[in-house]
């Protein structure tokens, strides 16, 4: 399968008050049409923001450094980093589709749900009203949303958060798009709400060949969805793998204390694992050499403490890590 | 024979949602409704339920932070609803609670020894020295080394995990008997979530039989890993409870069959293969509907369901129930 991502060297600085913060430092990632792809990692780990810039949302003390992401649709590649305002809202709600945690930072409260997704259709094709009502009560139903006709009538206010979030990834798939971004989608609902919102995207995939990049903080989430994960810390990329594999066999020892600290129910043992000490380290003091360093019990003192890890492929187990106990080719 | 350090007898808490125009009566939302639990002394009890089941406020009735409608809860055979404002305050010492927002339970303006200090001040006739002793001690009881460092830290100064510490050492300062813990770790990330969980389990360790921890979450996971048993809530209502692995492992009410399909658990070859059904929302529970709160939700329905609530029965097994679906197996027997 032909890629639909490509992020060449990605790095993103935010200014803060205190300083300066590499949210996101000299990423590579990739990603295939019809896949789908987990971003993992804690707070701070700068998978939001990958998020964020590949939607190119970043908040205003964010700045994209350098680096490219190249989007390939049907016919054309483009990088959404060079695009103009312009040029990005046709693309953004189009053929990026886009679900964050908090429905209503998407959601205008004073609109009626109909009305909000039918501004979403006609700003990106060329139909009548009539025929983006007929359209948007049916994304309504294809989304299981009982009472199409009365959620379309209603103001955000009225609904549950599961209801709010179906209405948000209606939105999102209205426009049939190539690539999906959801970023913690499921984090704020129930359990059994999260359930059912998961089955939804697993279905949306099947019937569209959906991309699909959820950003989570949770590996059962991941486990249950992905196809593909990336493991951040401190802003790096540390590992990327198929995700039976990145489980059953995890490389990099973030990703193996990672799976050895999260919390399950029932047996579960990670033969690597091993509970992980410490917190992830200040982004405004980042240790010198592996930014994991302080925490890895592998650690190889002339080496770890100075240089910093290229993420490489370690073609024998299909994987990337970035770590010296590992060799490979550079990309 | 049992040592009984909480019993929780029909606790009910309706919360007015206005007038009927017809009824010129109150309408109610029924939070908790007819819950009962005892736990023992050394025990922990965990408290599972989705948003709106009523479990913080279940926890806020036990301390007696809100007043119920009605029902009993007796601490060490007291039943701390019938004390007086400074009979309670004078029982505080004996119970704790740690809350879900780590931060806002600190004052931001006191470095931690002064907050630690507030707790003995108040409660005891310690002097400055001996205080000073016993904080050191604190902290290196709950990991924050060396403790004279993370004296003069202030709460912004901390992560979110050490700030839990310092919640954790306030709350075991007096030598509590009971710990209610509201959400301990939803605000934390994997590798800290872990690290405050063995902290729990140590401090219990430490004080066998002495403490009593009930711990309130969403997290089964969390559930699982630190309590001996379990209560599960839906709608205000107890709909299962036992034993925590018995539970988990083979749950029997409807509702819980479904929350604990739905827990995602990080192995792609159990989740690929995983048949989940759930399906629905919750409803609100109003005063005028007696009937089972789960029975738009659940698979096995039938009209008794939605007239009424099944009563609250004992297996073979030990756990309660409060299904049809066993009622009748075993009444037909």
């Amino acid at each position: 399968m032909s890629n639909i991502l490509e992020i060449k060297g990605l790095t993103v600085e935010y200014k803060m008050p205190e300083g300066v913060i590499k949210a996101l430092d000299r990423i590579d990632l990739f990603m295939k049409r019809g896949e789908v792809l987990a971003v993992v990692g804690e707070s701070g780990s700068g998978k939001s923001t990958l998020a964020y810039s590949i939607t190119r949302l970043l908040p205003k003390n964010a700045h994209i450094v350098e680096g490219s992401i190249v989007f390939y649709t049907k016919n054309e590649s483009i990088d959404l980093i060079r695009l103009s305002e312009e040029d990005i809202r046709r693309v953004r709600g189009n053929r990026i589709g886009m679900v964050f945690q908090d429905p209503m930072t998407y959601l205008n409260p004073v609109m009626k749900i109909s009305d909000q997704i039918i501004e979403g259709l006609m700003v990106h094709r060329k139909i009548s009203k009539r025929e983006a009502e007929m359209r948007a009560l049916e994304l309504l139903k294809k989304l299981k949303i009982p009472n199409p006709e009365y959620v379309a009538k209603s103001y955000p206010h009225q609904l549950s958060g599961g209801m709010k979030q179906r209405v948000i990834i209606a939105m999102a798939i209205a426009n049939e798009p190539d690539l999906l971004i959801a970023d913690e989608p499921t984090s704020a609902l129930d359990i059994t709400i999260q359930a059912e919102i998961l089955e939804l995207f697993k279905e949306l995939q099947k019937e569209y060949g959906l991309s699909i990049m959820i950003i989570t903080h949770d590996l059962g989430v991941a486990a249950r969805i992905a196809d593909k994960i990336a493991v951040m810390y401190a802003g790096r990329i540390v590992e990327i793998g198929n995700i039976k594999d990145v489980f059953e066999d995890p490389l990099h020892p973030y990703t193996q204390g990672l799976l050895g600290s999260i919390l399950t129910i029932g047996e579960h043992k990670i033969e690597k694992g091993f509970l992980l000490k410490g917190s992830p380290p200040n982004m405004l003091n980042l240790p010198k050499g592996c930014r994991f360093h302080p925490r890895c019990p592998y650690v190889i003192k002339e080496k770890c403490i100075y240089e910093e890890p290229p993420l490489i492929r370690v073609k024998e187990k299909d994987r990337w890590v970035s770590c010296w106990l590992y060799k490979g080719e550079n990309i | 024979m049992r040592d009984e350090l909480l019993r929780v007898e029909h606790l009910k808490k309706y919360f007015p949602i206005g007038k009927s125009f017809f009824r010129k009566t109150s309408l109610y939302i029924k939070a908790v409704d007819d819950v009962s639990f005892i736990l023992e002394r050394g025990q922990i009890l965990g408290i599972v339920g989705e948003s709106g089941s009523g479990k913080t406020t279940l926890a806020k009735l036990i301390l007696r932070l809100i007043k119920p409608t009605s029902g009993a809860v007796y601490f060490d055979g007291i039943n701390i609803l019938d004390l007086s404002e400074k009979e309670i305050r004078r029982l505080r010492p004996r119970f704790q609670m740690i809350f879900q927002d780590i931060s806002a339970s600190l004052n931001p303006r006191k470095n931690i020894r002064e907050i630690l200090a507030q707790v003995y001040k108040t409660h005891t006739n310690l002097n400055d020295k001996e205080i000073n002793q016993r904080i050191e001690e604190l902290l290196e009881d709950v990991g924050l080394t060396p403790a004279s460092i993370f004296m003069n830290r202030y709460p912004h100064e901390l992560s979110g995990g050490q700030r839990q510490r310092v919640n954790i050492a306030r709350a075991i300062a007096l030598d509590p008997e009971l710990i209610i813990a509201d959400e301990p770790t939803s605000a934390l990330d994997a590798s800290l979530k872990r690290q405050i969980i063995d902290l729990f389990k140590k401090i219990y360790e430490d004080r066998k039989g002495r403490l009593s921890y009930i711990v309130i979450s969403h997290d089964i996971s969390l559930i699982d890993n630190i309590t001996q048993k379990i209560l599960v809530m839906y709608s205000g209502k107890v709909v299962e409870y036992g034993d925590t692995k018995n539970v988990i492992r083979n749950p029997k009410h409807p509702y819980t069959q479904m929350l604990i399909s739905a827990v995602p658990v990080p192995n792609p070859e159990i989740e690929k293969n995983k048949k989940i059904f759930v399906s629905g929302e919750p409803m609100t529970l109003k005063t005028e509907f007696n009937g089972c709160p789960f029975y738009n939700r659940c698979l096995f329905v039938t009209d008794k369901c939605k007239k009424e609530m099944p009563p609250f029965i004992k297996l073979e097994d030990g756990r309660y129930i409060a299904c049809w679906l066993y009622y009748d197996k075993i009444h037909m027997l």
